[in-house]
């Protein structure tokens, strides 16, 4: 990691041994060069979560998309003749399935693989539907205030008190499993949250001076809203995106175990701890994998946002932690 | 404070009959018509008619949803394809199992999550803080059904101290009355029953519980941070009150709302909890019985199931919005 090097040098001699090496003497403002600047954010606090969270899901993402060069086998092809096998390090394995197999001879490995893909899927388009919907409501709510805001709180009220969990259970079991069913559910779920974020920043802004300088100046309330206020909105916004991603991936997961979620031929984490859980005293290694994986994704993305939410919260700016 | 409450309970009723409707309609989603998926291969036509007589499906949608209310209002919920028995009394046996495993997890996740938190912020940034972190990061990240799996292979099986599945061993008979098996022991004066309850809850409890313990970690852990950073604790510890006073009077009671917050809101996340956790331990409650009524396509059940979690759901979320103003007396509405 080159950057830590970088930090290091340019750490004063005198504050040494903080890891979070918060910025405690504020330097006198001069123009930064890029990698100065760098150095300044490796040194707020929530940097190293950020840098930390955001290369494991990277990986996590590299792996989704070049799934088919990756995996060493189809994550359907059958292999009855092995199935049930160990991992390679262990007795009777081999190093053609590296995880070993599961009680149809699927390769672990290459399920494994695959399973990255949907639970990404999942997480970022829930992410991504639920910031659309909650982010347009909660500014538009926020900023234009008056009966617009007082309707869509109703709404917003009404959506956190039901239970979406089980409507989905409800929908699955009447209509059939399907990907696209879960992502739906967990929108209407998560976009109360982005909504309230949107708004609270946005009622903020509506007081700032280069609001009310392009008010004077008669700009459209649109234009407004999109250019000046959506982007005071977006950092909050993307600390609730990246929980968001964790939590439709756990909730997916979720359904999916009762097999109430993605249809159960598809490979993904969720569905691969259903099978392992029929195996557990037989082969108690099946559950192992696809745990790892969705605990390591799930915790990525949580320190992600941890990270984001401490770098970008002006109060933890100039504190030591 | 009376028409506060008033208000919230009245505001309740629109939001349960919505429920009631999506409920009701989702229902009516069925691929096919119902009465072909209850009637038996061999059925005549004749014994269709019936069936959709029986039913009432001839009527018109709105007056089905009509007949639908009022039966529920009068608690008939349906009979159940699978148990051919009513349905009401079959969820009104189940619901204690529920009750018994939601509660202990909420209590573990609490006492867990505060206690951990509080510590952390005490001892900021020195080792307990480190830990309590960990703990709170674990906790909101690890999917809670593999907890479970991981606790009966790594636990149950090897130590043999706890059971892998079910509430009680089968040849003891539940005494009630109320079903909570923990509480049944206490009224018996029964210690035996008591330990023996608690060994089979323990593991489900735990696991649900671990979720609530770690986001309850992190709460308490930045909400007390915030608040003995501010001015009061300074005067207080000015003015000479012992730490533990200053910690726990002034501290934590004043970081409680955020905690009661997100305590409101997982007790009731708690219930969707259960769904899994009781698959995972077999745990007969109305997690499990929904679960089990979906592989079999028992409709009745599912539709009553799925209304009782969510109206539990909501009066759970009334229960925790009333009790605000009571913790604290600034709230006015």
């Amino acid at each position: 990691m080159a950057m830590v090097k970088i930090s290091d040098d340019d750490r004063p001699a005198e504050q040494p041994g903080s890891m979070n090496g918060a910025v405690e003497v504020r330097t006198p403002v001069r123009t930064l060069s890029f990698w100065a600047k760098v150095r300044r954010m490796l040194r707020r606090p929530g940097a190293w979560s950020v840098a930390v969270g955001g290369v494991i899901l990277l990986m996590f993402v590299i792996i989704a998309i070049f799934a088919d060069l990756l995996a060493p086998h189809a994550p359907q092809a059958q292999d009855l003749l092995n199935k049930l096998k160990p991992p390679a390090w262990s007795d009777g394995g081999s190093t053609r399935h590296l995880l070993g197999t599961d009680y149809l001879g699927r390769d672990i490995l290459s399920r494994l693989i695959y399973g990255a893909r949907i639970s990404l899927i999942v997480g970022v388009a829930t992410a991504l539907g639920a910031a659309f919907i909650g982010v347009t409501t909660g500014v538009i709510g926020g900023y234009l205030g008056g009966w617009v805001d007082a309707s869509i709180q109703r709404v917003v009220v009404v959506f956190q008190a039901f239970p979406f969990i089980l409507l989905a259970i409800l929908l699955v079991a009447v209509t059939g499993a399907g990907t696209w069913k879960v992502v739906l559910i967990l929108v209407l779920s998560r976009w109360p949250a982005f909504n309230r974020v949107a708004r609270s920043e946005a009622l903020s802004q509506r007081t700032r001076e280069y609001v009310l300088a392009a008010e004077a100046m008669g700009s459209h309330s649109l234009r407004i809203m999109s250019r000046h206020v959506l982007p005071a909105v977006a950092a909050p916004s993307i600390v609730v995106a990246t929980f968001s991603i964790s939590g439709a991936i756990l909730g997916e997961a979720g359904l999916s175990f009762l097999g109430l979620g993605v249809p159960i031929a598809t490979p993904t984490w969720g569905n691969m701890l259903a099978d392992g859980r029929n195996y557990m005293y037989a082969d108690p290694w099946l559950t192992i994998p696809p745990g790892v994986a969705l605990f390591l994704i799930v915790i990525a993305a949580n320190i992600l946002g941890d990270g984001i939410r401490d770098l970008t919260d002006p109060r933890l700016r100039n504190r030591t932690r | 404070m009376i028409r506060y409450i008033l208000r919230r309970v009245l505001g309740a009723i629109p939001l349960l009959l919505a429920i009631v409707v999506i409920i009701f309609f989702v229902a009516r989603l069925v691929p096919g018509d119902p009465v072909s998926a209850m009637l038996p291969e061999n059925a005549t036509e004749l014994d269709r008619q019936r069936m959709i007589a029986l039913y009432g499906l001839n009527d018109p949608v709105l007056v089905q949803f009509w007949k639908y209310l009022v039966q529920l209002v009068q608690g008939n919920l349906g009979t159940s394809f699978q148990y051919h028995s009513p349905v009401s009394e079959l969820l009104l046996r189940r619901l204690p199992a529920t009750l018994d495993l939601a509660i202990a997890a909420g209590l573990f996740g609490w006492i867990l999550g505060i206690v951990l938190g509080a510590i952390a912020s005490i001892k900021h940034n020195k080792w307990q803080d480190r830990i309590a972190s960990v703990v709170g990061l674990v906790g909101i990240s690890a999917p809670t059904f593999w907890i479970g799996l991981l606790l009966i292979i790594y636990v149950a099986v090897p130590t043999g101290w706890f059971p892998t599945g079910g509430r009680l061993p089968a040849d003891v008979v539940p005494p009630g009355p109320t079903g909570m098996n923990l509480v049944d022991a206490i009224i018996h004066a029964d210690p035996g029953l008591f330990f023996t309850s608690l060994k089979y809850l323990a593991l489900p409890a735990i696991t649900l519980g671990a979720a609530m313990a770690g986001l309850l970690v992190r709460m308490t852990r930045s909400s007390m941070l915030e608040v003995l950073g501010d001015d009061y604790i300074r005067t207080a510890r000015a003015k000479g009150a012992r730490e533990s006073a200053v910690n726990f009077r002034h501290g934590l009671r004043n970081a409680g709302r955020p905690i009661a917050t997100v305590m409101g809101l997982e007790a009731a996340g708690l219930l969707s909890g259960s769904i899994v956790v009781e698959t995972v331990f077999s745990w007969p409650g109305l997690g499990q019985t929904l679960v089990n009524s979906v592989d079999f396509r028992d409709y009745p059940v599912i539709q009553a199931t799925v209304l009782m979690f969510a109206v539990v759901f909501v009066l759970t979320n009334l229960a925790v919005d009333i009790a605000y103003s009571f913790i604290d007396p600034r709230i006015r509405y």
